[in-house]
């Protein structure tokens, strides 16, 4: 697909003291961000133009230090365009396409 | 939601809210309000268990046009809650590979079957023709001795099934295994000579109720992902809980570890024996459970490697002919037997630190603190993989830590449906389903009454097991041979010497059925391209004995079609003159003329539920190619063998509307903790735990020594090697290769070695090297890096990489009890290309 646009979450596990470290390398992606934390876990919001970026982060988050799980929740791919709609008329869409 | 919101800011709500859902993050009200993706567009969701590992995630799975468009962690399901791991994330793609199998393909030469033609795309017709042929002339002239099949743990419940029958009752022969013969059968073994029975008693609620996890030979982050987020979950919502981590080499899995053990290989005998000496040593013995719900027993040693019989190390092993012999003995013999398996000789054996050894004995000592015992290949890919697992058991009987929740030794699986087909179904050589075996007249007599056949019609002597298969192959005894969901050509260990001259000997001719030409594919004679996963209705059976079901949601591309369907038609080839002896057939004249198709799959039982029954809005292809609910009539008569027996299965509708039930299911109601009162309606009132796989209601804690593997360094091959899986593909590789995301994350097998010892060889990262052992060599590159970090003196290559097939190099010893291969222990060296 041309001008995709893939928006997907992912729940980080990691130890109490290891936030920090997450949060600086949410800040330094723009195509992350942290959606939601708790102690040892949170949720990253990641929107990219490919998959396999996706993967790119998968993998250099379960490589920082203290971070212990990463999994991929949501996924959903469609073209930039059609995602600038609003959403009140979706019903006509044939959106995800993973 | 107004109308002003964009689809985007509507997504990415949607995606936060399922994450935190999931995760049990709360979010203010107002990034709430979402829908999910079914009302969102016109997708078509299904439940289904994912096609990989044992662990048994439920996914939903999207079909659009025909076609499965995405896939996501099931929020129902009691398993994931929702989470994925990257292979299930991929799963939908396993299906859409370029090189996908649609048509047979024959070996032909100058028009007609030659084992040295070229692969020529046939018919359905020509390929049953040519493979009835072949089967019915070996048959002829050999028997049934010389057929057989090798299958999967990763068939559906129903293909594990009629395999069994259309081999054990159609053709008379017991040379059918499954690949699970290389994952699960040590384990199998453990738990018959422990519990007389097979399958965990606990389940996966134990993660979330226990204080310790100990892994032994498992590396659970990469290979159970999702398990391990369970884990990762209670021990940093928990501080008080502890992981210990247990392997030949440091993994992902030690990044959580709290209790961090690199072992000499082998010594995990050594360790297990120190703790259960340190829980006697101690008084920490539970005397009261040890009393009144377990027996004791002496294993012979000495017991050789299952090499071939003429082997030295078989000749000269004491009981090599009989393995599992043993004699009763008592506790005070037993803490004898294990007393010099002192701190000291522990730490001397297995080159651990004292502290590490002292801190993990304590974790099953101690009476307040709950372990779960997790394992896999490390234990079951042992030459003395069985001892090791009644080992583990015996640690969990003397301190009482079993059947209740937090306390559970617990064999992890590797296939999708290990436990509920090849081990529940009894697709082994030497087994029936529901536990029984072939040896034994009853159980044989028992098996025969509820297909509908004459007595006499199943052989009383177990057939060839996986290993077994490839030699017979190799001398030209078993000449017709059928493979279906496995790649054992690139799985099975020492490939040049003993299974690729089997698979190209001119007295064999190979079927292979797969989706994928893969290298065994290859290597076959005649190819059957299968439809897999969601393009059949299935039923697989996890590690936690839930018993799972999906509906057929697509249709397979081109000719493909799936393993049942291939069995089932294949059986209308051949009649009962053929195949049985002409006695019975004059004792039982009713059964004269038939085919096997008849006797076997139309048998009044198999083929009583009409197509009418299929849930609507599914197709179901083999239901319509036969006229009956084919899947329907199999599930319900492989029940009958099971239920009021330990074993019970729910009606077969049950499982399309739940997701997945664990077993046994009575009443309605599934178990999840097995062998307590109050929790296993089987355990009657007054015992508190009843062990009733054994007659005596006792498990046995078994007294056996450590040994040496098969093959140690030496002077020349001076590196253990030790091989296994990465994060990111599926054993061969067969499936998840076909994924770009997945091939680009890992796309080559590499050697992973320590950097001292690839200094001292003159190595640097990236280096191309051979990997060479007595039996065949192979390429590879240096990787010093990375996530799997090694000890001095071992090194590690991954199996995925058809490109790079280490079986080459790998030994075919085998634990003697349960035939399974040492995958984790042979002498190599490393030397520059």
């Amino acid at each position: 697909m041309k001008g995709e646009q893939h928006i997907s979450s992912l729940v980080v596990l990691h130890r109490p003291d290891s936030a920090s470290i997450v949060r600086q390398f949410t800040a330094t992606h723009e195509s992350l961000q942290i959606a939601a934390e708790g102690d040892c876990r949170c949720i990253l919001l990641c929107e990219t133009d490919n998959q396999r970026a996706i993967v790119d982060h998968i993998d250099a988050l379960s490589l920082l230090p203290g971070v212990i799980n990463v999994s991929l929740v949501y996924h959903h791919v469609e073209s930039t365009d059609e995602l600038d709609q609003p959403a009140i008329t979706m019903a006509s869409h044939q959106g995800a396409d993973a | 939601m107004t109308a002003q919101m964009t689809r985007r800011e509507f997504i990415r709500n949607t995606a936060v809210a399922v994450a935190a859902n999931v995760a049990g993050i709360a979010l203010p009200a107002s990034a709430t309000n979402v829908l999910l993706e079914g009302d969102l567009t016109q997708l078509k969701w299904s439940k289904a268990p994912c096609r990989f590992c044992g662990t048994g995630c439920g996914v939903n799975v999207a079909v659009k046009n025909g076609r499965v468009v995405a896939t996501h962690g099931d929020v129902h399901a009691e398993v994931n809650r929702g989470l994925n791991c990257i292979k299930g994330y991929f799963l939908s793609k396993i299906m859409y590979g370029s090189d996908r199998l649609t048509q047979p393909m024959l070996r032909k030469k100058d028009g007609a079957y030659a084992k040295d033609g070229e692969f020529t795309p046939v018919s359905w017709d020509e390929a049953f023709d040519v493979m009835a042929a072949q089967f019915k002339r070996v048959l002829k002239e050999k028997g049934p001795g010389s057929v057989g099949m090798f299958g999967s743990g990763q068939w559906t419940v129903w293909e594990g099934y009629a395999a069994n029958k259309l081999y054990k009752a159609g053709f008379r022969s017991n040379n059918l295994d499954p690949n699970a013969r290389h994952c699960m059968a040590s384990a199998v073994m453990g738990f018959m000579r422990t519990f007389g029975m097979d399958e965990p008693m606990g389940c996966y609620d134990d993660i979330e109720a226990t204080d310790a996890f100990v892994l032994w030979g498992s590396n659970m982050a990469e290979m159970h992902p999702i398990l391990w987020t369970r884990v990762t979950d209670r021990r940093l919502s928990n501080p008080q809980v502890k992981v210990a981590v247990l392997s030949t080499f440091e993994h992902r899995s030690f990044e959580l570890a709290d209790i961090p053990i690199v072992f000499k290989p082998q010594t995990d005998l050594v360790i297990l024996n120190y703790i259960a000496n340190h829980i006697i040593k101690s008084g920490k013995v539970n005397k009261d459970f040890v009393n009144q719900h377990t027996s004791f027993k002496r294993g012979v040693t000495d017991i050789g490697y299952g090499l071939r019989p003429d082997n030295p190390l078989e000749v000269n092993a004491k009981n090599a002919k009989d393995p599992t012999a043993s004699d009763p003995i008592d506790f005070e013999q037993f803490a004898t037997f294990v007393a010099p398996y002192t701190l000291e000789k522990a730490v001397e054996m297995t080159g651990v630190e004292k502290g590490w050894l002292e801190q993990l004995a304590e974790l099953y000592a101690d009476p307040k603190t709950k372990v779960v015992s997790f394992w896999t290949m490390g234990f079951n890919q042992h030459t003395r993989g069985v001892w090791a697992n009644n080992m583990v058991y015996n640690l969990h009987l003397l301190t009482g830590k079993i059947s209740t929740p937090g306390n559970s030794p617990f064999s992890l699986t590797g296939q999708p449906s290990a436990c509920g087909t090849a081990r529940e179904v009894g697709t082994f050589s030497h087994r029936l389903p529901a536990d029984m075996l072939v040896a034994n007249p009853e159980h044989r007599k028992h098996a025969e009454e509820i297909w509908n056949i004459p007595h006499g019609i199943i052989q009383p002597k177990p057939g060839f097991h996986a290993v077994e298969q490839n030699r017979k192959l190799r001398d030209g005894v078993l000449n017709a041979y059928w493979v279906q969901v496995n790649n054992n050509m690139q799985a099975g260990a020492n490939l040049m010497q003993e299974t690729y001259p089997g698979y190209r000997d001119p007295r064999n001719f190979v079927v292979v059925s797969d989706a994928y030409p893969t290298v065994t594919a290859q290597a076959a004679d005649l190819i059957l391209p299968a439809a897999m996963w969601v393009e059949k209705e299935g039923a697989y059976g996890n590690a936690e004995r839930r018993t799972q079901f999906w509906h057929q949601l697509v249709k397979a591309p081109g000719e493909a079609k799936s393993d049942l369907w291939q069995l089932m038609e294949f059986s209308k080839r051949f009649t009962t003159d053929e195949c049985w002896p002409a006695d019975i057939l004059a004792a039982n004249p009713q059964y004269k003329g038939k085919t096997l198709f008849e006797v076997l799959f139309k048998n009044g039982k198999v083929d009583k539920f009409p197509t009418s029954q299929i849930e609507a809005g599914y197709d179901n292809d083999e239901s319509t190619a036969f006229g009956f609910y084919v899947q329907k009539g199999l599930f319900e008569e492989y029940a009958e063998f099971g239920r009021g027996h330990g074993h019970d299965l729910a009606p077969f509708d049950a499982y399309h509307q739940a997701r997945g039930l664990r077993w046994p299911v009575v009443d309605g109601h599934e178990t999840r903790w097995r062998y307590r009162e109050g929790t296993d309606p089987y355990v009657k009132a007054g015992t508190g735990f009843q062990f009733y796989g054994n007659k005596d209601g006792r498990a046995v804690i078994w007294a056996l020594p450590y040994e040496p593997p098969a093959e140690s360094p030496d002077k020349e091959f001076d590196l253990w090697l030790v091989t296994g899986r990465v994060l990111e593909h599926w054993h061969s590789g067969s499936m998840t290769m076909r994924v770009p995301e997945l091939y680009r994350a890992f796309p080559q097998a590499v050697v992973f070695m320590n950097p001292d010892d690839a200094k001292a060889r003159g190595f640097k990262r990236g280096d191309e090297v051979r990997v060479v052992s007595r039996r065949g060599d192979m390429r590879s590159r240096i990787e010093t890096r990375g996530r799997n970090r090694m000890p001095p003196g071992v090194v590690f290559v991954p199996w995925f990489d058809a490109g790079q097939l280490i079986n080459k190099v790998t030994l075919d010893a085998t634990d003697p009890i349960s035939k399974q291969t040492d995958y984790k222990k042979c002498a190599v060296k490393v030397v520059a290309v």
